[in-house]
């Protein structure tokens, strides 16, 4: 496939990856999967460009990121607000934006929920790497696929996606309002119990359940720490097992750690269970301090829940 | 053999083994991923099979596959498996099973923790070294980081607890020792295992089930491996 630079970074922001959905089939080498920290808003992104839902795209974290366009184009923004300008005039989140070459893509801090998505016509076309173009920065598959954006980089597009006539034409697409989350509020995570679920006593499992909890320091793609009641005389480790997406782990100290895309793939601490996929991404978009609690969820919805998602954006 | 199955959320199957030691699951567990991992009938319907030294975590495509149809599934081929494993009269892995013979410098630039692991167990330190190479290890789960393969089990004799409080650097192709387990640090680390040498053979032929041995060499041919990957 025949490439052309879309994107220059100027400024790389605080911690900007490229994600698509995710490094799948490789778990059994302690590949982790990686993929997009908020799916919900990963997908729109790719949805509105009608790109297909792998594609890969920038994830922003925190901001600051700035970009100068190199062909014309189309790019989509969705996920935590960012106050983005396009040469200087404001860019709104969840939708798409006609980009021309010399164009400047500016993000501010987050203003609300943590990262973003910058999603381009026709996906960027970094590095495959094990099936995946997703970055994992512990993992250090390459260069490419373990190293954050850089000022100077430049990201290749498919050829045919630069300066068409068709994306011209297109009006710009807007998410509808009703799928717009807000960020800011407190969250509940639906919790499905299994692993170790039954070896907790029904007081574990009640204080794990009624505890207020905080988002601590430690929280990024690998997992959320957790800070609030710890919750004593814990089973103790036990052999490794595999790690499913979103286990709630809880270590000696006590205290939940929520494991998230970039997991270590196997692990001994005793799990309490599981939250969805959708609240690993709720979760992500979730600030240091923001409160948390847990309810027992229903398997069966999630998973109604998570069937229609993936017919809705194909994937 | 007991086993049970166990839904984790709602798109991964745990398979549990209970009853027996890990020397005597491998076997099963190495010949089940196989099986799986080789299933016509499976094929869009796994993503990912996680085995380990008990259990194997099978997540699915939930577009797929019904899971309690996927579960009827995993019951017929652990069956069929616990069964050939049973008329294979003792547990044991199947012939084919990979041995890889990987190179290991014990010199004492490499093997920051060597003396007092000899301090530790009061044997010298080419008697370590040979015990450590007089093993046929297999190993029992990859994790931790790509190949960071589980190896087990160490002789009694050369155990030693993992470091209290874990260093911040380990280097790239580091041999440790933890308690019964013994590893190769694929890429530089923080990590707590005692550091007994260093291998310069790449790593990524590990599978959950392979057996593994090590082979002493000298620092001149250690670097000299050096040298030709670097070429």
């Amino acid at each position: 496939m025949t490439t052309t630079s879309a994107f220059e970074v100027i400024k790389p922001g605080i911690h900007s990856l490229i994600q698509d959905l995710g490094r799948f089939g490789y778990q059994h080498l302690g590949i982790t999967p990686g993929g997009p920290a908020d799916l919900h808003a990963y997908l729109w992104a790719n949805k509105l460009l009608s790109n297909s839902s792998n594609m890969a795209s920038i994830e922003i974290h925190y901001g600051l990121m700035n970009l100068k366009v190199l062909v014309d184009t189309r790019i989509a923004i969705c996920g935590a607000e960012f106050g983005v300008m396009i040469n200087n005039k404001p860019a709104f989140n969840w939708q798409t934006h006609h980009v021309k070459a010399g164009d400047m893509i500016q993000y501010g801090g987050a203003k609300t929920g943590k990262c973003g998505y910058l999603a381009i016509l026709g996906g960027l076309q970094t590095e495959n790497n094990h099936q995946s173009r997703s970055t994992v920065i512990r993992d250090a598959l390459s260069q490419m696929t373990s190293t954050p954006l850089y000022a100077g980089q430049c990201l290749p597009i498919a050829i045919q996606y630069a300066k068409t006539s068709t994306a011209q034409s297109q009006p710009e697409q807007t998410v509808p309002r009703h799928y717009i989350p807000n960020y800011a509020t407190p969250l509940t995570l639906g919790l499905l119990p299994c692993y170790q679920w039954q070896s907790l006593t029904p007081k574990q499992q009640q204080q794990l359940l009624t505890t207020r909890y905080q988002i601590s320091s430690q929280a990024n793609r690998m997992g959320y720490q957790l800070t609030g009641n710890m919750i004593a005389d814990l089973p103790t480790e036990l052999a490794s097992e595999g790690i499913a997406l979103g286990s709630v782990q809880l270590p000696a100290n006590g205290l939940p750690i929520i494991l998230l895309q970039d997991r270590q793939t196997i692990g001994g601490y005793p799990k309490a269970g599981v939250i969805s996929a959708l609240d690993c991404g709720k979760l992500s978009q979730r600030q240091q301090g923001v409160d948390i609690t847990f309810r027992l969820d229903n398997p069966l919805i999630s998973r109604y829940k998570m069937c229609a998602l993936k017919r809705f954006f194909e994937f | 053999m007991q086993y049970h199955l166990e839904m984790i959320g709602y798109d991964a199957i745990l398979i549990r083994f209970t009853d027996a030691d890990n020397a005597q699951l491998l076997p099963v567990i190495y010949t089940l991923n196989q099986q799986l991992k080789n299933a016509a009938d499976l094929d869009t319907v796994i993503i990912d099979i996680i085995p380990s030294y008990q259990t194997l975590l099978v997540s699915f495509n939930i577009l797929t596959i019904e899971p309690h149809l996927l579960v009827d599934k995993l019951h017929a081929y652990i069956k069929q498996v616990l069964i050939s494993q049973t008329q294979a009269s003792n547990h044991t892995l199947p012939a084919k099973v990979e041995l890889l013979t990987l190179p290991v410098c014990y010199h004492k630039s490499l093997s920051p923790d060597l003396e007092s692991l000899s301090l530790h167990t009061s044997l010298p330190i080419d008697e370590i070294i040979n015990i450590h190479c007089s093993t046929i290890y297999s190993c029992y789960a990859i994790g931790f980081m790509p190949n960071f393969a589980y190896l087990g089990d160490v002789d009694k004799r050369i155990q030693i607890p993992r470091h209290a409080k874990p260093q911040t650097q380990v280097a790239a192709g580091s041999v440790g020792i933890a308690d019964n387990q013994t590893a190769i640090y694929p890429k530089e680390s923080p990590g707590g295992w005692q550091i007994i040498g260093q291998s310069p053979a790449s790593l990524d032929k590990f599978s959950v089930g392979c057996q593994v041995k090590f082979t002493p060499i000298s620092l001149n041919e250690f670097n000299h491996y050096q040298q030709k990957d670097d070429a």
